[in-house]
């Protein structure tokens, strides 16, 4: 599966069970990922009342929702991973795509994946709907 | 003072209620704590002796609202196909939450707050903040406080939105001397300077530039490693929903310290009853290797620690055993080859308020002097040019060039 997962600087993800931050705009950089290989768009429903027809529309994202995403996903398949550390699942982790915020936010829930052993093999930057730069980065492994 | 257009309705009564609840915060908490100072290393700042009440009208306030939900969206789009396979979310769950109690919800006590031992803030009430049902709404207002007798700031309490958040770059604040107020730097600070005019309610959300009743003297740390990823999670969700969120912050003073212990630091989403942001949390006005006198802002190294003190206090200047240490601190570790970082009160006081301008580059982030080569280098469209204090620069998220090193 490859994992989608968007940090601060602190790789931060959630505090008090609530995201960090959201951005239309990388919504929809989401979905046109996703979509480009007609791929599953795994998540569970907390972050699906987020995506909105205007984050989906004209992509071939096809949002899949449950709560043990994280197990139902076959290889190939997209997922967004906002509720847990994407280091319980390392093992099953096939790509990781990593979008940093670039600002700090509070956190009691971080992303603690140990990437040492992951290959960087690409890096944007870009603006989104309401923050300056958003940073994504693809690793394999 | 204000910064665009905003909407600021007051419902009187409904203000002065909450305001009252923080004043009557503050109040107890100056009453309970016997007058005295509060010297202590930042890694054991005391909590208050005194159990701080909350006013009366929140012990009628209902649990909190359940965030459980139990529905999963089922919109489906043509474009889309979607697997919905699950019915309940456990995410919002917070059984610790739900069952805080009514007693909880009575009292903020301070006494109860632990130590700081290395996290800027530490959740309150189980991070649910003390506002009613019927404090919620959706019609933007702000109020803050008057200040006290000593000159303190109260509480600072708004319905914030996009109406109240600024359409134009924060103007200077160096006018305002919050109560111990010191300029002083150590090495080992973040952009040197131990104090900050920290904004109780963030410029970003409610654009108050020099109000004296929203600007406390903070530590560098307290306003960057601990309101600010506050202020930025709120005013990111208000920037893409449009909603609006119930914030509230009330500087904790014990006894007649002129430098609040910390903030309490309230907010929750209105239209979707708190799903989007909901926090209550205790944020220590510490700073790593530094140790504070809360009675008068006098501050020196702790043990250990490599630094430079400089001082220039801006308020009365005082002989406490605290500022002869802070000296001969500075005295010891400042070899006589350095150049002085100490300077006279009398050139500091005049001195402070320094203007210079700067150049920023909206982009990178950084600031330079004009006159950096790195300037010249920059897309206009990155540069702005700023004239303030370094430390105004550094409030707005900027840091100094390394080649110009401003």
């Amino acid at each position: 599966m490859i994992v989608m997962v968007c940090v601060d600087n602190q790789n931060g993800m959630m505090f008090n069970h609530r995201r960090q931050s959201q951005d239309r705009g990388l919504r929809r950089r989401m979905c046109e990922i996703a979509g480009n290989d007609d791929g599953k768009f795994w998540m569970n429903a907390y972050s699906r009342k987020m995506f909105t027809d205007s984050d989906t529309e004209g992509t071939h994202a096809q949002l899949c929702v449950a709560e043990d995403f994280m197990k139902q996903a076959a290889s190939g398949d997209f997922c967004l991973l906002e509720t847990e550390d994407p280091a319980d699942y390392a093992a099953n982790l096939e790509e990781l795509i990593l979008f940093s915020w670039n600002r700090d936010y509070p956190a009691d829930l971080h992303f603690t994946l140990d990437l040492s052993g992951w290959k960087q093999v690409e890096t944007a930057e870009y603006a989104g709907s309401s923050h300056e730069k958003i940073t994504e980065t693809h690793y394999i492994r | 003072m204000k910064q665009g257009m905003k909407t600021k309705k007051k419902e009187q009564q409904g203000i002065f209620k909450k305001w009252l609840l923080g004043l009557v915060l503050v109040g107890v908490i100056t009453a309970g704590a016997c007058g005295q100072s509060s010297t202590q290393p930042a890694e054991s700042v005391p909590a208050a002796a005194a159990e701080t009440t909350i006013a009366a009208d929140v012990a009628t306030e209902a649990p909190p609202t359940s965030m459980t939900e139990t529905t999963a969206e089922t919109t489906t789009d043509s474009a889309i196909a979607e697997t919905i396979e699950a019915e309940a979310v456990s995410v919002y769950s917070d059984e610790e939450r739900e069952q805080a109690s009514v007693q909880e919800l009575q009292a903020f006590n301070l006494s109860a707050i632990p130590a700081y031992s290395g996290n800027p803030y530490v959740a309150v009430n189980n991070n649910v903040p003390y506002f009613t049902d019927a404090d919620l709404t959706s019609v933007s207002f702000e109020d803050y406080s008057d200040l006290d007798s000593l000159g303190r700031c109260g509480t600072a309490y708004a319905s914030v939105c996009t109406d109240t958040m600024p359409t134009e770059k924060r103007g200077g604040i160096g006018s305002v001397k919050p109560t111990g107020w010191h300029t002083v730097k150590y090495d080992h600070v973040d952009g040197k300077y131990l104090y900050n005019r920290c904004h109780l309610i963030g410029y970003q959300l409610t654009a108050e530039n020099a109000n004296e009743k929203n600007l406390i003297t903070g530590t560098r740390y307290l306003n960057v490693q601990g309101m600010l990823p506050f202020e930025n999670m709120t005013a990111d969700y208000i920037k893409e929903t449009g909603n609006h969120v119930m914030y509230r912050v009330t500087p904790v003073f014990e006894g007649d310290n002129l430098v609040a212990s910390g903030v309490l630091m309230e907010a929750k989403s209105v239209e979707d009853q708190g799903e989007g942001i909901l926090f209550c949390v205790y944020v220590y006005n510490v700073q790593p290797g530094v140790s504070i006198d809360y009675a008068t802002g006098d501050s020196t190294a702790t043990e250990g620690v490599d630094s430079n003190p400089g001082n220039s206090s801006a308020g009365s200047s005082s002989a406490s055993n605290v500022a002869a240490q802070a000296q001969a601190a500075a005295s010891q570790t400042q070899p006589q080859t350095e150049a002085p970082i100490t300077e006279s009160p009398e050139t500091t006081v005049a001195a402070e308020p320094v203007s210079t301008t700067y150049i920023l580059n909206t982009n990178t982030k950084k600031f330079h002097y004009p006159s950096c080569s790195a300037v010249k280098q920059m897309k206009d469209s990155n540069k702005e040019e700023f004239s303030g204090s370094r430390d105004e620069v550094i409030d707005r998220g900027y840091v100094p060039c390394k080649k110009c090193n401003p």
